[in-house]
């Protein structure tokens, strides 16, 4: 079976309706991001209910919005770990580890580089273009630009004989 | 595959950060201050001036009748040592707290006393304190905690407010569990060393534990986290050598706390 996908849109083909729900889509995660800092389950809870109103509009859009899902799922591992353990060590060690430290940094800079990589995502769907991240990028594309059997057989409407 | 290429990368570039700053975390400025001998014992004068002012001492005599043989004890199984120690003995009997100041200074409460069961007791918590000033625990704290602000209230003749702070700062129980659990390995060696069972901290501990809740709220109690079962165990299982004996103190203590 030889793989296949979806011709990418190209900037001109695009709506601007399109280019500012997949921006929109980056955004979104921020807001969400910032209240869900202390408990990281609700911005997951916020970015899946946006991903699946947004998917159905088209490829452009489902690309942007899903690969700011998943970019997102490690920062919020990494910060859930982050406060879980920040708890712990309140409550039960009440001592500073160099490990602790060196994860802080770590995840300060995995937020700032998730912040950083969403703002020119975002830039970049305004502007009806591709941005694909590192292994997010990818694999958001394999996901979405790739016919499946399913699709290619539902070609039932055809023009009159 | 490409995918799982940078998949490996994404991992390793997470490992490698959190590694790194583990490695070499990153230190913060001003916590290298240096607090010079000298300006260590003008600083400790201040504090103990500031606690005059709050509180009622014993007279030596009262503090050589009362501290002097647990401390000759404990001080003649210490070599070396860093500092020249000095005890006192404040009149509060509802503080049941001894703590270290600064330049071997210890103060030690007079609820303290009347609360432990024995004087062997006492000695454990004598010896926690002394193992804060070997460790450096209180420079290194207050260097943190105020840095440059202790430098300037000892080179200024001491500000009086500043100095105040610094003696609350001492008087409250803010060591890290790092310190805490050192000077209490520090607190057994030396028992085992003056022949005093470092299961009689354990006991203090238990003690603490039972009755922390049937004191009023604002009593102020001894070290940050009495109840930590840990120290407990640490105390009960420190090895002790062979053919090791402990020899009680010939106090008769409540005779001799009662008069306080």
């Amino acid at each position: 079976m030889t793989e296949e996908y979806h011709p990418i849109p190209q900037p001109d083909e695009l709506s601007d309706r399109e280019k500012d729900d997949a921006m929109g889509s980056y955004l979104m995660m921020f807001a969400s991001v910032a209240v869900g800092l202390p408990l990281p389950i609700i911005n997951l809870i916020a970015a899946i209910v946006y991903y699946y109103t947004n998917r159905s509009k088209g490829l452009f859009v489902h690309f942007h919005s899903l690969q700011s899902l998943i970019s997102q799922l490690p920062t919020t591992i990494i910060n859930a770990v982050g406060v879980f353990w920040a708890v712990r060590i309140y409550f039960f060690d009440w001592e500073l580890t160099d490990n602790f430290k060196g994860y802080l940094i770590m995840a300060l800079i995995f937020n700032l580089a998730y912040f950083v990589f969403s703002i020119i995502g975002a830039v970049k769907a305004r502007k009806g273009r591709m941005y694909y991240f590192l292994f997010f990028g990818r694999l958001s594309y394999e996901a979405v630009f790739k016919k499946t059997s399913m699709s290619e057989s539902k070609i039932q409407n055809l023009p009159p004989k | 595959m490409k995918i799982w290429r940078e998949l490996l990368i994404l991992i390793l570039i997470f490992g490698l950060i959190w590694l790194a700053f583990t490695w070499r975390p990153l230190s913060l400025p001003g916590t290298d201050l240096k607090l010079s001998k000298e300006r260590e014992k003008d600083l400790a004068d201040l504090i103990m001036d500031d606690l005059e002012d709050e509180y009622e001492f014993y007279d030596d005599s009262v503090v050589a009748k009362v501290l002097g043989p647990i401390t000759t004890r404990l001080l003649d199984s210490l070599n070396p040592q860093k500092y020249e120690y000095k005890f006192h003995l404040l009149d509060d009997t509802h503080e049941i707290n001894a703590f270290a100041t600064l330049d071997g200074n210890i103060y030690v409460f007079s609820g303290l006393l009347k609360f432990v069961d024995n004087p062997e007791q006492l000695a454990g918590i004598l010896a926690h304190e002394i193992g804060h000033h070997e460790n450096g625990d209180l420079v290194d704290r207050l260097m943190k905690e105020l840095g440059l602000s202790v430098l300037a209230a000892v080179l200024t003749g001491g500000d009086a407010v500043m100095i105040s702070e610094i003696s609350k700062l001492l008087l409250s129980s803010g060591f890290d569990r790092k310190q805490e659990r050192e000077a209490d390995e520090f607190a057994y060696k030396l028992m085992v060393k003056a022949k005093i069972n470092p299961a009689r901290l354990a006991h203090f501990f238990t003690k603490l534990k039972t009755e922390e809740k049937s004191y009023p709220d604002d009593l102020e109690i001894i070290m940050t986290h009495p109840n930590s079962k840990n120290r407990i165990e640490g105390a009960l299982s420190y090895p002790l050598p062979e053919n090791w004996n402990e020899e009680e103190f010939d106090l008769e203590w409540d005779k001799l706390v009662e008069n306080l």
